[in-house]
């Protein structure tokens, strides 16, 4: 589940993350409705030395809103998810703001009613900051070490696909973990959403 | 009582059978049988009528509770009145050994018929008065018959002096505002007194540092050399005493630490007395804003109902007087007949604008019944106007929270936005818009509009020819008049309004319609009960219609909304508020000189007879304007004999004129200024001074009285709106009394009702109306 505010780049690093490329920074993020970015993609031979079986894996991305109109219906997903991607723009003066102040409380609720799921926490836009490389997940690491759950920062640039293998290797191998956890005898297929 | 008559009914039936049984062994029971001839035969007759009594009294005490059946409560009396009758008339002779419990049993029962009898008389009253009553209704009802045609032709009538009754009503309740406006005020002003009194805390600190400061300098000498044992001078070798150098090293310390001290103290006590001085411009004023605008409310609703009933009952009159001749037709006014539901409120203190029914937060017109925006929602559709159009993303980036809480606030106070260059300012403006229209309880399109029209199958297909879009709109428009209260609409359509113009920037703000009915659809829909699949499952379908709502919004409105919330757009109390805040603010601004002294250059209060001589003596050597000027007062102080009071034209007033008449002063002439004080009548009087005003007696915007004939008389025309003024022709004699208030900031906040007055009272006078006719042209 990929949450985060609005503008902050959640759809470009989805299709990102599907491999297409990102030709203009402010065209196609307007146009993200609720439910209609649903991905189902095969990857092949992703798992391959991190313990997992060789199979084909099945992620599942679910792209949301942003918007506080949607938080109601936002909820509806949260009780399936297995990881939760948080957004927050590094083109933003505070990047990691809107995450302590509105997106943790709900992951920090929902925590409780979802024991096996865990977030990241993704630094988008990382083309246009001027903040060293590194810093924010440092700064990340620092602030969310405590926190139940926390699975760790990336940056990523959706623009220049800078960070994008990685974030998908993170969000495979926590997600697996995750869902191991949760269902003990999985058969392989893994679904994270 | 019906437990305790029972068990007197049984006590006496014990002694009843036990009485009888001995009369019947001694034949002793004639008496009885002659009241009683079910008792005549034998003892078991004898227990049966005691069970019918019994029976009787059981029915009574039924009857007595409910008074509505009277036909049993006829049978139960009658059968309850022949048993006393029986118990009293017959002459039974108990045996000797219980006579004398017979006999309290006896009396007790006696009481409790008597209270039966009572009840039974006053069913009979309630009888005769309901009977009464129905005739009375029937009565009504055929004169009502009779007069139904004729009741038609006043509906109006009857129909605006319900709305008065109503209104009343919400008067009285502004008052009751005002008067605990006026409570907090003085709580508050008590409890900045006594916060003031820190200062005084701090001062007495600063004192006692300084005191300690200046007793330690006078005690500096504090070495003593011979007690000590020690000298001060230095011996031969020009080397001081070890010990003497020790000991000035300490007394240096200490002084240092004290004078240390007294800054500190001293820097606390400033900024304290900074703080406190601060605080009290500010909250006292603001309450001060608040106490005035709650009581000016009172006054200006109370004013504008009675004018309206004194309308009704003229137009009453003509339309007696003229039978058969067409009323005048009330125009525009026709919309504002309101439906009944609304119950409007102009409350001084909007305490909930978030999250509060609508019917709370918009304000209604007393004159001309038309609902609009209170202002600071209003201004949130013009700052986004004037600023978030170009703006990319506008209502789709997240706002800055902690901004949006202050904008919240100041809303929810009343105060006015003032537009900050930052990149959050325009996504707060329109996050708190879009929280203004999520928040309220309920729904924009009401709760029906999601089972109507979102669930309908007909409004959910998307169309592929323009005939069934069209029938889709016209769908839509159908609902929206009819089934969305008018209130709704009026938000609906600026709301729909604004979007639009968002929309049709789209090629700078990268908003369409589109994506602005995406963001929007959660807000204007929304089931009775929340389901959050349900809305899942026709996000869709929502924002489909809220895209067509976008588009089609000209289309979608009656012509007769159009145009009143096109015209209306001025919040005829903007003016009074601005003045309260830029009055306010000139006070912040010119803390040195004493405002005092500035004020009563322009305000004086002058009674009218004294006012009247002066003007006289004045007449013959000031000019022709201040002539035409004198002359009016005379005229007003001749045909008034008793103050009045009327704030009705209070609307119109053009701002500058309230409060800047010193500027006026300033710039073109000089005036003579009397103050004089009385204890009945308040005036205001600016006579220009004679030798000035004569070089400037063509420029007819020197005197400030001219320029409010003016600034009203394009007013008038300007205003498509026909607010019509009202022109009373008798003197409107209220009760009402101004509270006097002898704080003078309080006079000084005050100023402008007087003026208010003063206008009110030339506006009576004909000859100024003419005059600014002819000086406007």
């Amino acid at each position: 589940l990929i949450l985060g505010d609005t503008v902050s780049g959640k759809t470009s690093l989805l299709i990102a993350l599907m491999g297409g490329v990102i030709s203009d920074s402010y065209v196609t993020p307007l146009l993200d409705p609720f439910d209609s970015v649903v991905n189902n993609f095969t990857l092949r031979g992703m798992g391959e030395g991190n313990g997992l079986p060789k199979e084909n894996l099945h992620v599942k991305y679910i792209d949301t809103r942003g918007s506080v109109d949607y938080d109601p219906i936002r909820y509806l997903i949260y009780p399936e998810t297995n990881l939760f991607v948080i957004c927050c723009s590094l083109a933003n003066d505070e990047p990691l703001k809107s995450v302590i102040t509105r997106w943790l409380p709900v992951i920090k609720d929902k925590y409780k009613m979802i024991p096996f799921a865990s977030f990241l926490v993704v630094g988008t836009k990382s083309e246009t900051t001027s903040i060293p490389k590194g810093s924010f997940i440092t700064s990340a690491n620092s602030m969310f070490k405590n926190v139940p759950g926390y699975a760790g920062a990336v940056e990523v640039s959706a623009m220049d696909q800078t960070g994008i293998k990685e974030l998908q290797q993170k969000i495979i191998v926590v997600g697996a973990e995750n869902l191991r956890k949760k269902n003990k005898d999985s058969e392989g297929c893994c679904t994270i959403q | 009582m019906s437990s305790n008559n029972l068990q007197a009914f049984s006590k006496i039936k014990n002694l009843f059978q036990r009485t009888q049984s001995s009369a019947a062994n001694n034949n002793n029971n004639g008496d009885a049988n002659n009241s009683l001839p079910s008792t005549s035969t034998n003892n078991s007759n004898n227990s049966y009528s005691n069970l019918s009594s019994s029976h009787a009294a059981t029915t009574s005490n039924n009857t007595a509770g409910s008074s509505s059946s009277s036909l049993s409560s006829s049978q139960g009396t009658l059968l309850s009145n022949s048993n006393p009758n029986l118990l009293a008339n017959t002459s039974i002779k108990p045996p000797l050994e219980i006579e004398h419990e017979f006999f309290s049993t006896l009396e007790e029962h006696q009481d409790t018929m008597e209270f039966y009898k009572k009840a039974e008389k006053k069913l009979l009253d309630l009888k005769k008065s309901s009977k009464k009553m129905i005739e009375k209704e029937h009565d009504i009802a055929t004169l009502f018959n009779d007069f139904a045609p004729k009741f038609k032709k006043n509906k109006e009538m009857s129909e605006t002096l319900r709305k008065f009754g109503g209104n009343l009503k919400s008067t009285s309740t502004l008052l009751s505002q005002a008067m605990m406006k006026l409570d907090e005020f003085k709580d508050k002003t008590l409890e900045m007194r006594d916060e003031g009194k820190t200062i005084s805390k701090f001062r007495s600190k600063y004192d006692s540092a300084r005191s300690d400061y200046e007793s330690f300098k006078l005690e500096t000498p504090r070495v003593n050399p011979d007690k000590d044992g020690f000298t001060n001078k230095p011996n031969e070798h020009g080397e001081y005493d070890p010990q003497y150098i020790e000991r000035t090293k300490k007394v240096e310390e200490d002084f240092k630490l004290i004078a240390k001290n007294l800054n500190n103290a001293y820097s606390d006590y400033h900024n304290e007395l900074d703080f406190q001085l601060l605080k009290r411009d500010t909250e006292y004023f603001s309450d001060l804003k608040s106490f005035i605008y709650a009581y000016y409310c009172y006054f200006s609703t109370g004013m504008a109902l009675f004018q309206q009933l004194d309308n009704v009952v003229k137009k009453a009159e003509e339309a007696q007087m003229q039978e058969g001749h067409l009323s005048k037709s009330n125009g525009v006014r026709n919309i504002a007949v309101i439906p009944k539901h609304i119950f409007p409120h102009i409350t001084a203190d909007r305490n909930t604008v978030f999250g509060a029914p609508l019917e709370q937060v918009m304000i209604q017109d007393y004159d001309s019944g038309i609902l609009r925006l209170p202002p600071s929602i209003k201004q949130l559709f013009d700052l986004i106007r004037a600023f978030g159009l170009d703006q990319e993303g506008v209502f789709r980036v997240n706002s800055d929270e902690q901004y949006m809480k202050k904008l919240i606030i100041d809303i929810e106070m009343g105060k006015e936005i003032q537009y900050v260059n930052k990149s959050y300012f325009v996504p707060s403006i329109a996050g708190v818009l879009k929280l203004f229209v999520r928040e309220l309880q309920e729904p924009l399109m009401t709760f029906d509009a999601f089972q109507e029209i979102i669930l309908n199958p007909d409004m959910q297909t998307l169309p592929s020819e323009s005939s069934v879009k069209e029938g889709q709109v016209s769908k839509l428009k159908e609902f929206i008049n009819t089934k969305v209260p008018i209130h709704y609409q009026v938000v609906l359509y600026e709301l729909c309004k604004l979007l639009n113009e968002v929309a049709q920037h789209e090629d700078k703000n990268k908003m369409h319609a589109n994506n602005l009915s995406l963001i929007f659809s959660m807000n204007l829909f929304r089931p009775r009960l929340e389901n959050a699949v349900q809305l899942a499952q026709n996000v869709k379908h929502m924002s489909y219609v809220t895209c067509l709502l976008i588009e089609n919004f000209d289309t979608l409105f009656e012509a007769s909304l159009k145009t009143v919330c096109d015209t209306q757009n001025e919040d005829p109390y903007e003016q009074i508020r601005k003045s309260i805040a830029e009055q306010r603010e000139e006070i912040l601004d010119e803390p040195e000189s004493n405002p005092n002294t500035a004020r009563s250059i322009e305000i004086k209060i002058v009674n009218f007879e004294q006012e009247k001589k002066e003007e006289d003596s004045e007449e013959s050597d000031s000019d022709d304007e201040s002539d035409i000027e004198s002359s009016e007062d005379v005229d007003t102080n001749s045909s008034i004999s008793s103050p009045m009071l009327t704030f009705s034209d209070l609307p119109t007033l053009n701002s500058s004129e309230i409060i800047q008449p010193k500027r006026h002063l300033d710039r073109n002439v000089k005036y003579d200024h009397k103050h004089v004080t009385s204890n009945h009548n308040v005036s205001l009087i600016l006579a220009p001074s004679k030798d000035q005003s004569k070089d400037q007696t063509k420029l007819p915007t020197f005197s400030p009285r001219i320029v409010k004939i003016r600034a009203r008389n394009n007013l008038e025309n300007t205003d498509s709106m026909p607010t019509e003024i009202v022109e009373i022709s008798e003197p409107f004699s209220s009760n009402v009394t101004p509270t006097i208030i002898s704080d003078p900031q309080v006079m000084r906040a005050m100023a402008p009702p007087r003026r208010f007055m003063k206008r009110v009272e030339k506006k009576n006078s004909k000859p100024v109306l003419t005059n600014g006719e002819t000086l406007n042209q």
